[in-house]
């Protein structure tokens, strides 16, 4: 009886997993979906690290009703956090309010790497919303990576890239190229007040089409060039003089800004 | 015109003797930088030469060649040991390519043959060939637990362990367990037991006829399985036990990689069961002493199969290494995705703490706690 009581004790006493000392988890081409990102925010609190990347999964919507942003508040420690998550499907409505992601709560933040779709507000109209930065993202920011490709579009199956906005099931819209000027400008009219350790902002965007050849014949335009206009800042006019006004507020505030084709 | 041709072969000449005056000038430099020794007094030479011959009797070059390896040995450790660190693998890694495996092959070669010199090289060089290993064949696997079997201490210097055994049919480059190489041992008679079953045609009847006995009274038939599939699985077993055995003897591991996962779910489920065994944690000789296993691990690599995409591990298995204390860093290639599973209170339910007091969940003990099982081992005997 002795014995038995003293085992059951021992259980109670050193059963539960050491889990608040794992301080870094690194999960590449993994399958985890939004319940099992929650449980490792719940499960382990002491995280100073997480890097998720996954596969291309389709998903209809988020299973239940996790909210990423609140499951990620979970996380006080966290210093790194690299989301490369590529659903297929809406998920907009599990990252927070307005569908938008919110970090400010973790303080200690200093690196981050999302999806720019998790940053921008989808609206029905046709100018992209971008929130107030300052209640997304903190301030203790010295790396800010945001990435876009060509997911927002295969998923709605759309074969060809006529339609310049990408459009959501419930007619929401989301375009990566205009929402990534925006959520620049959006960056920059806040470091005075904000950002103030901000160091370097890069806007990395990439797919499949944009790895092909050019074959534009004259009359129609290839699949690499259209994907191109969608998510390349200097691909148009118009952007591309925005993006040399805002190159130069960057650069006048100390901060290094990035744009560039990567596989994403 | 004119006059430029025929100054030409002048010209020639100048060239010629300009190139002419810089080499005896670089040759003159060369000399003053580098005087030649002074003669040594022919009396002196002869003497040495004599008294060596009327010693020894060996060769000049036998005398060099055992002056350059005295000045080796005759190094302090320290040295020894910054010098062969430099001989170290240092691409410890799973999915190495040809030339990175084949550099590893190198540095391991050359580490080994330094122990061949002498009992003192010996002592610093095989500190460093077994700091970072890699196993990635059947064959390998067992030479190795063999060896860690043999020497005790051996295994005490694995730092960093990569297991890339592949343990599936579907590997192209499945081997059967070698488990002839561990015949003589005597800790292994599980392994040779299990490899045993793998050919035994009896065993897989009696195996199908408790079956039966077992399903019907449920009303159903027992499940499918065929010879094969059942030799499979025992083949299966036998690597998850040489698997278990390695990790037992390797005590100071740092960092694991743990290549390679199987990814169907009998093979995850027999390897998780044989860690969840308390009474397996006991030192390999003396079943009385109970190892702290794994306690000093901090990196953590479970790795899926690279090279298959539907090949995804069960994270279930992840559940084995929570609970050492000291790990700091998980990562992890082509899991499943159901974190959910991995509930701390799903296998400590009162329900299961009642049926057995050897259920114990946390059977991976950090190293401060295995003294308090000991306590409790000893008070549950009395």
């Amino acid at each position: 009886m002795l014995g038995y009581l003293i085992t059951n004790l021992y259980f109670t006493a050193v059963s539960t997993w050491q889990c608040e000392n794992i301080s870094c988890i690194d999960l590449r081409r993994s399958h985890c979906k939004a319940l099992g990102i929650a449980q490792i925010c719940t499960g382990f609190p002491a995280l100073e690290q997480l890097f998720i990347s996954t596969d291309e999964i389709e998903i209809r919507s988020w299973e239940d009703k996790t909210i990423l942003s609140d499951d990620l508040a979970k996380l006080k420690h966290l210093r790194e956090l690299d989301l490369d998550l590529h659903y297929y499907g809406d998920v907009k409505a599990n990252l927070g309010p307005y569908g938008v992601i919110s970090l400010a709560g973790l303080s200690d933040l200093v690196t981050l790497r999302l999806p720019l779709y998790f940053l921008v507000e989808m609206q029905p109209e046709v100018k992209p919303f971008v929130p107030d930065m300052a209640q997304a993202l903190p301030s203790s920011l010295k790396r800010l990576t945001v990435w876009a490709n060509m997911d927002r579009v295969t998923h709605s199956k759309v074969t060809t890239f006529a339609d310049p906005w990408i459009t959501s099931t419930d007619g929401r819209i989301f375009h990566p190229r205009q929402s990534a000027i925006n959520f620049l400008e959006a960056i920059v009219s806040r470091v005075a007040d904000h950002f103030r350790h901000l160091e370097e902002v890069t806007y990395c965007y990439g797919g499949k089409e944009l790895l092909a050849a050019c074959c534009c014949d004259g009359e129609t335009t290839c699949n690499c060039c259209e994907a191109s206009e969608f998510l390349n800042p200097h691909a148009v006019d118009d952007s591309s003089a925005r993006m040399q006004i805002l190159t130069s507020d960057f650069e006048t505030r100390g901060i290094r800004i990035r744009i560039m084709e990567a596989q994403v | 015109m004119p006059s430029l041709t025929r100054n030409e072969p002048i010209r020639h000449l100048l060239v010629l003797m300009a190139i002419l005056l810089c080499l005896i000038g670089l040759a003159i430099l060369q000399t003053l930088e580098n005087p030649p020794p002074p003669p040594r007094p022919k009396k002196r030479k002869k003497k040495v030469a004599r008294r060596h011959k009327k010693k020894t009797g060996k060769t000049k070059t036998l005398q060099t060649t055992d002056q350059k390896i005295s000045h080796l040995t005759g190094l302090p450790v320290e040295l020894l040991t910054h010098i062969f660190g430099y001989l170290a693998p240092e691409n410890v890694q799973p999915h190495l390519d040809g030339i990175s495996l084949h550099l590893y092959k190198q540095a391991q070669k050359a580490l080994r043959n330094l122990c061949l010199v002498s009992k003192q090289m010996e002592a610093v060089a095989r500190s460093f060939l077994y700091q970072g290993v890699v196993v990635n064949s059947a064959d390998v696997m067992a030479y190795f637990l063999r060896t860690l079997d043999e020497n005790q201490t051996l295994g005490q210097r694995v730092k960093k362990l990569v297991l890339e055994v592949p343990c599936s049919l579907e590997d192209e480059d499945y081997q059967k367990p070698n488990v002839d190489v561990l015949e003589t041992r005597p800790n292994f008679k599980e392994i040779q037991q299990t490899a045993g079953l793998v050919s035994d045609f009896d065993a897989y009847q009696s195996k199908c006829a408790s079956d039966r006995e077992y399903w019907a009274p449920h009303g159903l038939d027992e499940p499918d399985e065929t010879f094969s599939e059942w030799a499979c699985k025992k083949e299966c077993e036998v690597f998850n036990l040489m698997h278990f055995e390695i990790l037992l003897r390797t005590t100071n591991l740092e960092t694991l990689c743990f290549s390679k996962l199987p990814s169907y779910f009998y093979s995850c489920i027999t390897f998780v069961n044989l860690l969840r065994s308390p009474l397996r944690l006991t030192a390999p000789g003396d079943k009385k002493l109970v190892v702290p296993f794994m306690s000093k691990l901090t990196d953590l690599h479970l790795l899926g199969d690279h090279k298959n995409d539907q090949h995804t591990y069960y994270v279930e298995f992840l559940e084995l290494f929570l609970r050492i204390a000291g790990l700091r860093r998980i990562e992890s290639f082509h899991d499943d995705g159901d974190w959910t599973h991995l509930d701390p209170y799903m296998t400590v339910s009162e329900e299961n703490l009642g049926k057995s007091p050897w259920h114990i969940s946390s059977f991976i003990l950090p190293l401060e706690h295995s003294s308090l099982l000991a306590i409790c081992i000893s008070c549950w005997g009395t």
